[in-house]
């Protein structure tokens, strides 16, 4: 299939799917991935029929789609809001800390025991990391739709999510870092490994100690920026090129999840620099959320291995759901104590799974093998089951409590 | 006569008691839901009233009457132009800003209806033949006016009350209606304004004092300079209230003793040890009261711990705290209150204006919150500038809060800055830096 044409299907594709979901609660990135898994499984029907392949996502899909991911961990680092972090104060970021902990502890330990009670091959602690994700962009949405952002329990519930999302991010980084390192067993490459991640750290600190500093000695040129009418975009020109150098950085030792790291790195110090910088932010979801991001999902969903569905795996979703469940609902139970124990299980649901994080994880681990390309999709699957279930549960319970 | 309302604030909820077969149609959910529960469910559907598809929903085509009485104009003149195309026999649209009233006309309304001009039109004919004088009293929080009855407002004037502007509305001049804070109260006089007016207008007028007291408190006798000089200007400016000053120097200053003399202005001093002024516990055994303002000098904001709590940020955790850190920018010109939609910053841009009012300066406020449009309560701000000939500048960001903040205060030529300790949407780190290693005398409150 030419190129341009399955560019052409895949932007058709992203610009019909908030249509078609406009209705309903699904959230768009969800639609977008049920979009391709439809037009996957109709392509997978009629190749399974006359052994034609219709359609194929070529190599500029591929390559829009991968940096699509990459904008996508930048601009979830840049939905971290640090103001919140620091508002909710000492005991919420503590009470978030422990409560992850408990449950990448409580995940690690129930995967272990349905692993050796019924034998799935899969890395345990891997597998914990990614089901102790939080979907950040879901969790302030609902926060925010709910109008609750102002109150304990929100700030609770946003607290919790931004831990989650930066912590497992930064553990999934340094496994798999580890485990590169023990494969290729060479120094050297270790060596690297350890120059590239301070290298990485030492970027980050000097990008915010100079943004800061020159915020302050010359904020009419940093102005610019950020204005609507700015002919030359330099607020996304310049955020381009940060992303870019961490990106560069990680990929000198080869490694996706540094890489993912590095964008979510760039976001993030964006973040930190201009809390709140609406006008710059409100472009940046505009060149990743209405072109390149899209892209990434659907494409998700059109490479979809279906074959997947028809192995003993797909017993993995439910299990994985509820371990995930489980691990979430009962520490929020056992920590918020916000006077409801209803709201506090409301709450852990909503922490339940995590959409963007899961999946890269899930890219991550197919990379470095320590998953399976089958494994992969059901995770897929549960991301997307996890995105547009949990949220309307949440609300359910939530509003329950409140009448 | 079936009749859809688009807007379901007091306007429509107070027409919707009129009328038999009717629906409202409202944006905002919570206000939907709330109105749903007082007039009925069936009554009411939630959407934005200028989409075509929920006029469409709400039955227009086949409607007798449609109104458009959100307060937003622009959303009002959509509303009604939709209506009319839909080919309602009878369109009448609210037009909050009198200036607009022409581009409505302009534009294809027939029928609109501008509150603010049947107001003035009121006053103009209840003024007709025997009435010289109209006096407005802005109420402001805590004054005596505050809370009190409108007919007891007339027999202490012995006027006429013509009504009260409360944010966008006029409301009847009810002998029952109690007014309260950001109201303006219209009075009028036959044969001049009354003594008994005047007086009250006066009284007012101490009621937008902004403190009572002014606590100075001093860690060395160096800086007396820079924080008794900016105090006593500020007593002196506000009504000569009391300067209490702590110092470890055993006798009053006599440079402070010169200017309390010369400005009139009662100084009591007493001797405290730097250990006691850095004592939290001294400040808070002061009781200090919402009246209280605690003038330092910028080198008493300690910084320290994780979070870089300081010293500073522990005496804001009080809530009646309103620090004023002094670099002796007097006298004031130029003042700059951030507001950043929460309550306390808009009790600190009335403060800020209060202090603007007594020292002639101007007044810019910088807008940093999310709110879409004109925020009501600055309206008002805005008008009691006007009538205590203070001009009121609302400054809007243009594309980063922080930097824009930042920028206005490194280059703005401000004399004062007010703004929160804990203000939404501004970098911590870099606020602190403000207040720490800014050219400007910041006034803080929680």
């Amino acid at each position: 299939m030419d190129e341009y044409v399955s560019l052409l299907i895949v932007t058709a594709l992203a610009f019909i799917t908030p249509l078609l979901f406009s209705k309903t609660r699904v959230p768009v990135v969800v639609g977008e991935i049920l979009v391709g898994l439809g037009v996957g499984l109709l392509s997978f029907i009629v190749f399974e029929i006359t052994g034609v392949r219709v359609i194929e996502s070529g190599v500029t899909v591929e390559v829009l789609a991968g940096i699509g991911f990459i904008f996508l961990m930048f601009l979830s680092g840049l939905e971290i809001d640090f103001g919140k972090l620091e508002r909710g104060g000492m005991r919420t970021l503590v009470t978030a800390l422990v409560m992850l902990a408990i449950t990448l502890g409580l995940t690690y330990g129930l995967i272990s025991l349905v692993d050796s009670l019924i034998g799935f091959d899969i890395d345990p602690f891997y597998m914990a990391l990614i089901l102790s994700t939080t979907s950040v962009a879901v969790v302030l949405s609902i926060v925010r739709e709910m109008h609750i952002s102002r109150t304990v329990p929100g700030q609770q519930i946003m607290v919790a999510a931004l831990v989650a999302d930066i912590v497992t991010m930064i553990i999934i980084a340094a496994y798999t870092i580890n485990i590169q390192v023990t494969q290729s067993q060479n120094f050297f490459f270790g060596l690297e490994a350890v120059l590239i991640v301070v290298l990485i750290v030492v970027f980050f600190y000097l990008t915010f100690k100079l943004g800061s500093l020159a915020m302050w000695k010359y904020p009419e040129v940093l102005q610019k920026f950020f204005k609507l009418d700015d002919p030359h975009e330099l607020g996304v020109r310049g955020s381009l090129a940060i992303i870019f150098v961490f990106v560069a950085l990680s990929t000198v030792i080869q490694s996706e999840a540094l890489a993912v790291l590095g964008a979510f790195l760039a976001g993030a110090v964006i973040s930190l620099l201009f809390q709140e910088g609406a006008m710059l932010g409100k472009k940046l979801f505009g060149v990743g959320y209405g072109f390149l991001v899209p892209i990434f999902f659907i494409n998700i969903g059109i490479s979809f291995d279906f074959e997947a569905i028809f192995s003993p795996t797909v017993l993995l979703i439910p299990i994985l759901f509820v371990i995930a469940a489980i691990s979430k609902v009962l520490p929020a139970a056992l920590f918020l104590r916000s006077g409801s124990i209803k709201q506090d299980v409301a709450t852990g649901v909503l922490l339940t799974g995590g959409l963007t994080l899961m999946i890269a994880a899930a890219q991550i681990g197919v990379s470095l093998d320590i998953i399976s390309n089958t494994e992969r999709g059901m995770i897929i699957l549960l991301a997307v089951i996890f995105s547009a279930i949990m949220p309307v549960l949440f609300k359910y319970l939530y509003r329950k409590e409140e009448a | 006569m079936r009749t859809v309302i688009v807007g379901g604030g007091r306007i429509g909820k107070f027409l919707a008691k009129e009328l038999d077969d009717y629906i409202i149609i409202e944006r905002e959910r919570v206000r939907a839901e709330n109105l749903s529960r007082s007039i009925g469910d069936h009554h009411v559907i939630i959407g934005d009233g200028a989409e075509p598809e929920v006029l469409e929903r709400a039955g227009t085509r086949q409607a007798d009457a449609l109104l458009a009485i959100t307060n937003n104009d622009r959303t009002n003149l959509k509303v009604a132009l939709a209506a009319k195309n839909m080919g309602v026999p009878k369109v009448i649209a609210r037009c909050n800003d009198p200036s607009f009233i022409e581009v409505m006309h302009l534009e294809g309304v027939d029928n609109v209806i501008c509150p603010t001009q049947i107001a003035s039109r009121m006053i103009h004919s209840t003024l007709f033949h025997d009435v010289e004088e109209v006096a407005s009293i802005h109420v402001t929080k805590g004054s005596m006016l505050d809370g009190t009855r409108l007919g007891e407002i007339r027999s202490l004037a012995s006027t006429r009350v013509l009504g009260v502007i409360r944010k966008r509305d006029i409301l009847k001049p009810d002998p029952d209606l109690a007014v309260k804070a950001g109201d303006e109260v219209l009075l009028c006089s036959v044969g001049g304004i009354s003594p008994e007016l005047k007086q009250l207008m006066a009284q007012e007028t101490n009621g937008l004092l902004p403190f009572s007291e002014m606590l100075v408190v001093l860690l060395d006798n160096a800086q007396i300079e820079t924080v008794g000089d900016e105090s006593l200007y500020l007593s002196a400016h506000l009504g000569k209230i009391p300067v209490d000053v702590h110092c470890p120097a055993e006798e009053m200053p006599p440079r402070l003793k010169d200017l309390a003399q010369i400005w009139g202005v009662p100084v009591d001093h007493s001797v405290i040890t730097s250990f006691q002024a850095n004592d939290l516990a001294y400040l808070q055994y002061r009781k200090m009261t919402k009246g209280t303002v605690v003038a330092l000098a910028p080198g008493e904001v300690v910084e320290r711990g994780l979070f870089r709590k300081c010293e500073l940020g522990k005496l804001l955790g009080l809530e009646t705290a309103r620090v004023l850190i002094c670099r002796r920018r007097i006298p004031y010109t130029k003042i700059l209150a951030v507001f950043d939609g929460s309550e306390e910053s808009m009790d600190l841009t009335e403060l800020a204006l209060k202090i603007a009012i007594h020292t002639g300066s101007s007044l810019h406020v910088l807008d940093i919150s999310e709110m879409e449009g004109a925020v009501p309560d600055l309206e008002h701000l805005k008008r009691l500038g006007k009538s205590r000939n203070v001009e009121v500048k609302e400054l809007y960001v243009e594309g980063n809060p922080t930097l824009d903040l930042v920028a206005l205060v490194t280059g703005g030529g401000y004399d004062l800055l007010a703004i929160r300790w804990s203000c939404q949407n501004v970098r911590r780190d870099i606020l602190r830096k403000v207040v720490k290693d800014s050219q400007l005398s910041v006034l803080l409150v929680r």
